[in-house]
């Protein structure tokens, strides 16, 4: 068995599905269980999440850019190999983000509604609790 | 906690309560079974880490007031809220869940139509005392524990909210709403009829309101997508209460539904105890934006 950090991911879901599970007051069984999703998920999550989330930021930025030129650049200047900080540039961008949709409607909110729902969608298998369509898997 | 909870339910039952186990916990509360003798009962105690702002009493006394006028929901027994945490203590109704009801063949039509009757019935009941802001006042409520959920900005979290607050719907009758009928809140008993439990979000409302938050649990065991198409759901309930559902009022309360378990999502994240069942929830809400971006697209 490879002790790469995914594989690690999805072993020790399977250790608490298989044995921690059935060692705990019942009461407790729910949460293992769902810990054990949390691990799966994330590993789905990590196995593609730098990639996706620099696209997420990039497509974003890209129908900002005309409103909001400045703030654009200073937030591609700020694009990171480091997943944390990463993490907190989508969020800057989703404010920016925000802030231009408030002012818009029709075919221009039309253009970031889409947007984000193709970002929804290729996220879909990084969560547990309600149905995955097919083809998002 | 076993022991300290058994302390205080004999203290105030005025007896030796038996078999005091933990059941599965809701948003804002604990539950345990035990028994008076032959008397099966459970009781239901605010937790430290509750997702949402708890009103025992208030959910007593509809319970109470509930049970008067006949309808199939717990007994009252007891509320107590000046202990450290509230508590009520309710009769333990006989029945199993929806998905295990299925499993031992109970025909899925039939249980969905009857459960539709049930809610039309709660429509239906009059209780006062209840809150009851409509459109305007759920938006702010739920626009309200987002902004204390101090979570980071979503793009379509915003643009919801925005939608909400700029389309809301001509003020309609209000009438009693559980506001979280859905499977894991309904029993079938020995006989079949169907039981309502958990009232804690229960208000004056919309009666789309209801339905609303109904469809948006769609999995093979929910009463919406398992047993009834959306279609034959609203065909069933305009047939029982003469209320046909306007498709843009339920756009909107179907928006305002996705929104309030963003919320109550967004609210588990800020839990101070580390709950895995939270955090799966709190990962959950990109479900939650693809179905906003559904309704906030719709020509």
């Amino acid at each position: 068995m490879r002790a790469d950090g995914l594989t690690t991911l999805t072993a020790v879901a399977g250790f608490l599905d298989d044995e921690v599970v059935l060692a705990v007051p019942p009461e407790m069984a729910g949460e293992v269980r769902a810990a054990a999703k949390l691990l799966r998920t994330a590993a789905t999550e990590l196995a593609v999440r730098h990639r996706e989330v620099a696209v997420e930021i990039d497509d974003l930025l890209a129908l900002c850019e005309v409103t909001e030129p400045d703030a654009v650049r200073l937030l591609r200047s700020r694009a990171t190999e480091d997943l944390a900080a990463q993490e907190d540039v989508r969020e800057q961008v989703h404010e920016l983000a925000s802030h231009v949709m408030a002012r818009l409607d029709g075919l221009g909110l039309d253009v970031f509604l889409h947007c984000l729902g193709e970002h929804a969608a290729r996220r879909q298998s990084w969560q547990a609790v309600f149905p995955v369509p097919e083809g998002a898997r | 906690m076993t022991v300290e909870l058994e302390a205080v339910l004999n203290r105030h039952l005025g007896t030796q309560v038996s078999g005091l186990r933990r059941l599965a916990g809701g948003a804002s509360h604990a539950t345990w079974a035990f028994d008076i003798g032959d008397r099966q009962l459970v009781v239901r105690r605010e937790v430290d880490s509750g997702l949402l702002a708890s009103d025992m009493r208030g959910e007593f006394d509809l319970i109470a007031a509930l049970h008067a006028q006949g309808l199939p929901v717990p007994e009252p027994v007891l509320c107590v809220t000046d202990e450290a945490r509230a508590f009520m203590v309710i009769g333990r109704v006989d029945g199993t869940d929806l998905r295990k009801a299925l499993a031992g063949g109970v025909e899925r039509t039939d249980l969905g139509r009857r459960a539709v009757q049930l809610q039309a019935q709660v429509h239906a009941t009059e209780v006062g005392g209840l809150r009851g802001d409509g459109p305007a006042g759920e938006v702010h409520h739920w626009a309200t524990v987002i902004e204390q959920a101090k979570a980071p900005v979503d793009a379509v979290l915003a643009a919801a909210l925005a939608w909400l607050s700029q389309h809301l719907p001509d003020a309609a009758e209000l009438t009693l709403v559980h506001a979280d009928f859905k499977a894991n809140n309904l029993l079938v008993g020995p006989g079949g009829g169907l039981a309502v439990l958990d009232w804690e979000l229960a208000h004056r409302g919309d009666p789309v309101e209801d339905l609303a938050w109904t469809m948006l649990w769609t999995t093979r065991d929910d009463l919406v997508g398992g047993l009834l198409s959306a279609a034959d759901y609203l065909a069933h309930y305009a047939a029982v209460t003469g209320r046909h559902v306007d498709p843009e009022r339920l756009r909107f309360w179907q928006l305002l539904a996705v929104v309030k378990l963003w919320s109550i999502f967004l609210t588990g994240l800020r839990a101070d105890t580390v709950s895995p069942t939270l955090l799966l929830m709190g990962r959950s809400t990109v479900w939650l934006q693809a179905r906003a971006l559904d309704l906030l697209r719709v020509r």
